[in-house]
């Protein structure tokens, strides 16, 4: 048994430092990614069994992100999880298309999660230990 | 944009409500970063500190507390403004709907518990009978009470209120919400000439409250972009700051 990869794509790096502690803590093998760019070298270089992802990035927004990510074969099963600090509210005209065409597992809205949430949310989509 | 539009947003038109926009948009992620950290470290408890000894240690603890309170306050007051300004702009859709103001300002107890604990002030949840649902826009009335409520316990702090009371009751003008306490020093006038200097002044309301009393103004930007004013108002002795809702006509079955 291999602790669960996890990729997360987080643009601040002090944020990342601390949700990749917590994660790590929970038992996941944590991958950071501060752009669109990296995650998907990333992500070709160790397959995630989840993805954590901000939307708001340099260069490239989450969402184009994600239809890139979706059109590998490979990544197409992927969970991905939300973690934004982009309001709930602002990605209602979106919604339907995430869970749909995009396989967005869940969205957090990053100021209201708390690291408990935000592990529980990766827990109930893939165990800390995976046998990949 | 609405009419009543608040002197807080108001004054932020043009460039500098742009600049108003983005550096709030930019203070969440500081703010999140000292939230999610502090939790880390609290978490973390006496291994992060071992060579602590207990009263140190639970000295830190009461700190990290603290700090994770102070920081979770900032990020929903900044969230509140950003809603305020959005509905005040006409980007986010002013949806009415039904809104227990009761059940409203129970979650608000419960959301000020942990500040009212740090301020030594009780909070009194006081419900005037039984009421009908209002007709609101329940996200941003929830933000306004959790503002107002976050403004006021610390007032109660700087003024020596020890009392707070979250009531619902009914008025001439209709079902009212508000927050009441032995705060002498707030009136019809003195709330008015506070809201004309909020901007002007580091304390527009210096017999009330210590600071910028960032959340009673982020709850008239909401109440204001909401059509519904926010007033000095009285419950049993007790003078605080209210808003007055038209129950809704289709659910009247109170």
């Amino acid at each position: 048994m291999n602790a669960a990869p996890v990729l997360l794509i987080e643009p601040d790096r002090s944020l990342a430092r601390t949700y990749r502690t917590a994660l790590e803590a929970a038992g996941y093998m944590v991958e950071w990614a501060g752009t669109a760019q990296t995650a998907i070298g990333r992500a070709d270089e160790q397959r995630p069994s989840l993805v954590i992802l901000e939307l708001q990035l340099a260069q490239h927004n989450g969402v184009e992100f994600l239809y890139e990510f979706r059109s590998y074969g490979e990544w197409q099963d992927i969970p991905v999880i939300i973690h934004s600090f982009t309001p709930p509210a602002n990605l209602a005209t979106l919604r339907q298309t995430l869970e749909n065409d995009l396989g967005i597992v869940a969205t957090l809205y990053k100021p209201r999660t708390s690291l408990d949430i935000l592990v529980a949310a990766v827990r109930r989509h893939v165990p800390a230990e995976s046998t990949a | 944009m609405n009419e009543g539009f608040s002197t807080v947003v108001a004054s932020g038109q043009g460039n500098a409500a742009q600049l108003l926009r983005a550096v709030a948009e930019q203070l969440k992620v500081p703010l999140t970063t000292i939230a999610r950290e502090t939790e880390l470290a609290g978490r973390a408890g006496g291994v992060a500190f071992p060579d602590t000894d207990t009263a140190t240690s639970l000295a830190t603890q009461h700190t990290l507390a603290s700090i994770a309170v102070q920081s979770d306050i900032a990020l929903r007051l900044v969230d509140g403004y950003l809603l305020g300004l959005n509905i005040a702009e006409g980007q986010q859709a002013l949806d009415f709907e039904p809104v227990s103001l009761a059940a409203l300002m129970t979650d608000t107890a419960q959301e000020l518990h942990a500040l009212a604990r740090q301020h030594e002030v009780q909070l009194e949840v006081q419900l005037s009978g039984k009421f009908a649902p209002v007709m609101a826009h329940a996200q941003g009335v929830r933000m306004a009470l959790l503002s107002l409520g976050y403004g006021l316990v610390e007032a109660s702090g700087a003024c020596g209120n020890t009392r707070l009371s979250l009531a619902v009751h009914r008025t001439s003008r209709g079902v009212t919400a508000g927050l009441y306490g032995a705060f002498e020093a707030l009136g019809a006038a003195e709330w008015r000439r506070a809201i004309t200097q909020i901007g002007l002044s580091q304390r527009p309301m210096p017999g009330l409250a210590a600071t910028t009393g960032a959340g009673l103004f982020v709850a008239e930007t909401l109440f204001a972009a909401m059509s519904t004013g926010l007033r000095v108002g009285r419950f049993r002795k007790q003078s605080g700051l209210a808003a007055t809702f038209q129950a809704s006509q289709q659910l009247r079955l109170v």
